[in-house]
């Protein structure tokens, strides 16, 4: 990530907690 | 709180904290400087406009528009959209439609029959439905069923017979089988939940609340007490750990219910996995939607001071936000429906929606026989481009919103209420602020 002044990023937690392999059943029913 | 727009970039200041800024194409969060703030143009949470900079400040603070542009500019190669499967695998099903309860808000034409009450679902004409679907399924794959209703615990017998059915058409084939069981709880024994322990099923309690809320939305077909039978089932799925997965709650709240907080200090005091608070898919009124959503703002303040990010994350609708986040996946599709999801209802006709069953001019097949050409769209295009949500900065993130809310409000699935993307848009950025919190503990570059 590149060097700058006014926007300093925070770094992803990457590995730990993937999505889902597919999209969402249905949020209101599921929510998973 | 206010908040500024720069093309893919979204910020925002709530009081005297730095300003908090999303790249959504990049799906980066970033703490931000008050002049790069400041450089960004004004918008509102109901406004989708793919803005500018502020005219107004582009003679103030050169680094920080010049830092603006790089970071509107950036590719990050690391951000990628959610991969959809192209196929079917995943299925509601309606066990029965019928229920012992009479929900205010039922979705399910009002009485959980989808307005044509049947009392069992015929497991000999589902199966050949389920062995259709499975044989398209590759070592690898899941398959994930989720029973519902009516009262799917009405039934249970038909759980049994499905999973065990399933096991010998996937036997040998690497095949990962799931399933959820969506249910009021207030059928649960200790017999039946043993019986359905070869499940090992997650549960999602439809519970609503302390026993004053509980009553008043969700009560008995004829106007009694549900309480006590609630709670009832809910302690035996607490006590019997063994026999199932994931112990979800599923709340909800309504034009005239959204005491989201005294729900979630009611069940946070049982050791549940996980809460699911949702807003009425049918209602627009836009003030209880904005009183929902701030008391849902005050629960994530509540359960990040309680317990940090993983209590925050036991909150469903967070926690999917964070995964997102870290990953750095865009999610084009709020839900898999037609494309990894369809639904079956209790006379095996399909739809690609489970809320879509009471509308039988939605039926896109029956048996065995399945109409993919009246759903290629649907199948086969991102939900943020059917539901024109390509200058919201929070479509990476919403996935296009649910279409049968659509629907409900505004009579056509692909266009959305004003006060569901308002609500979608304040929780993200509610989602956003505690990521940057989390994330910014261990240090900013």
């Amino acid at each position: 990530m590149s060097e700058n002044k006014h926007i300093k990023k925070v770094s992803p937690q990457k590995g730990k907690d993937e999505p889902k392999k597919g999209p969402r059943t249905c949020l209101p029913l599921e929510g998973t | 709180m206010e908040i500024r727009r720069y093309k893919d970039i979204v910020a925002f200041k709530w009081g005297q904290k730095a300003p908090i800024g999303f790249h959504s194409r990049n799906m980066e969060v970033a703490e931000m400087s008050l002049e790069a703030f400041q450089a960004l143009s004004p918008t509102a949470m109901d406004q989708a406009e793919f803005l500018n900079l502020n005219p107004d400040a582009l003679s103030s603070d050169l680094q920080a528009l010049r830092d603006l542009r790089q970071w509107q500019d950036d590719v990050n190669p690391e951000a990628k959209d959610l991969i959809l499967p192209q196929k079917i695998r995943s299925l509601t099903l309606n066990v029965t439609q019928i229920c012992n309860l009479h929900c205010t808000y039922c979705a399910a034409g009002g009485d959980g029959t989808y307005g044509e009450a049947v009392v069992k679902l015929s497991v000999e004409k589902t199966l050949p439905q389920l062995q259709l679907f499975m044989s398209r399924l590759e070592a690898g794959d899941t398959f994930h069923i989720t029973f519902l209703g009516g009262e799917p615990l009405l039934y249970p017998e038909a759980l049994v017979a499905i999973h065990n059915y399933n096991l010998l058409m996937t036997a040998g084939r690497q095949i990962e089988l799931s399933y959820s069981i969506i249910t009021n709880g207030t059928l649960i024994t200790e017999e039946m939940l043993r019986l359905l322990s070869p499940l090992k099923a997650q549960y999602t309690l439809s519970f609503d609340g302390p026993k004053d809320i509980q009553d008043k939305m969700r009560p008995q077909k004829n106007g009694g007490s549900s309480f006590e039978q609630t709670m009832r089932g809910f302690e035996l799925l607490l006590q019997h750990k063994e026999w199932r997965s994931r112990l979800l709650i599923h709340s909800v709240f309504t034009a005239t219910q959204t005491a989201v907080k005294r729900s979630y200090l009611f069940f946070s005091e049982f050791p549940v996995d996980a809460y699911e608070f949702t807003f009425d898919v049918t209602s627009g009124d836009r003030e209880a939607s904005q009183a929902f959503t701030r008391e849902l703002q005050e629960v994530a303040e509540l359960a990040y001071a309680r317990g940090g990010e993983q209590e925050l994350r036991k909150i469903t609708l967070f926690d999917q936000y964070f995964r997102l986040l870290d990953s750095q996946t865009r999610n084009l599709n709020h839900c898999g429906s037609g494309k990894s999801l369809l639904s079956i209802d209790s006379k095996n006709r399909i739809f690609t929606c489970p809320l879509e069953v009471s509308d039988k001019s939605k039926t896109v097949g029956s048996a065995l026989d399945i109409k993919e050409e009246s759903y290629k769209d649907l199948a086969s295009k991102n939900l943020v481009d059917l539901n024109s949500c390509q200058n919201c900065w929070a479509q990476s993130l919403c996935g296009g919103g649910c279409m049968f809310v659509h629907q409900s409000l505004t009579g056509n699935k692909h266009r959305k209420d004003v006060s569901y993307c308002e609500r979608q848009r304040n929780l993200i950025s509610t989602a956003l602020l505690y990521y940057y919190t989390a994330r910014a503990e261990k240090g900013l570059c």
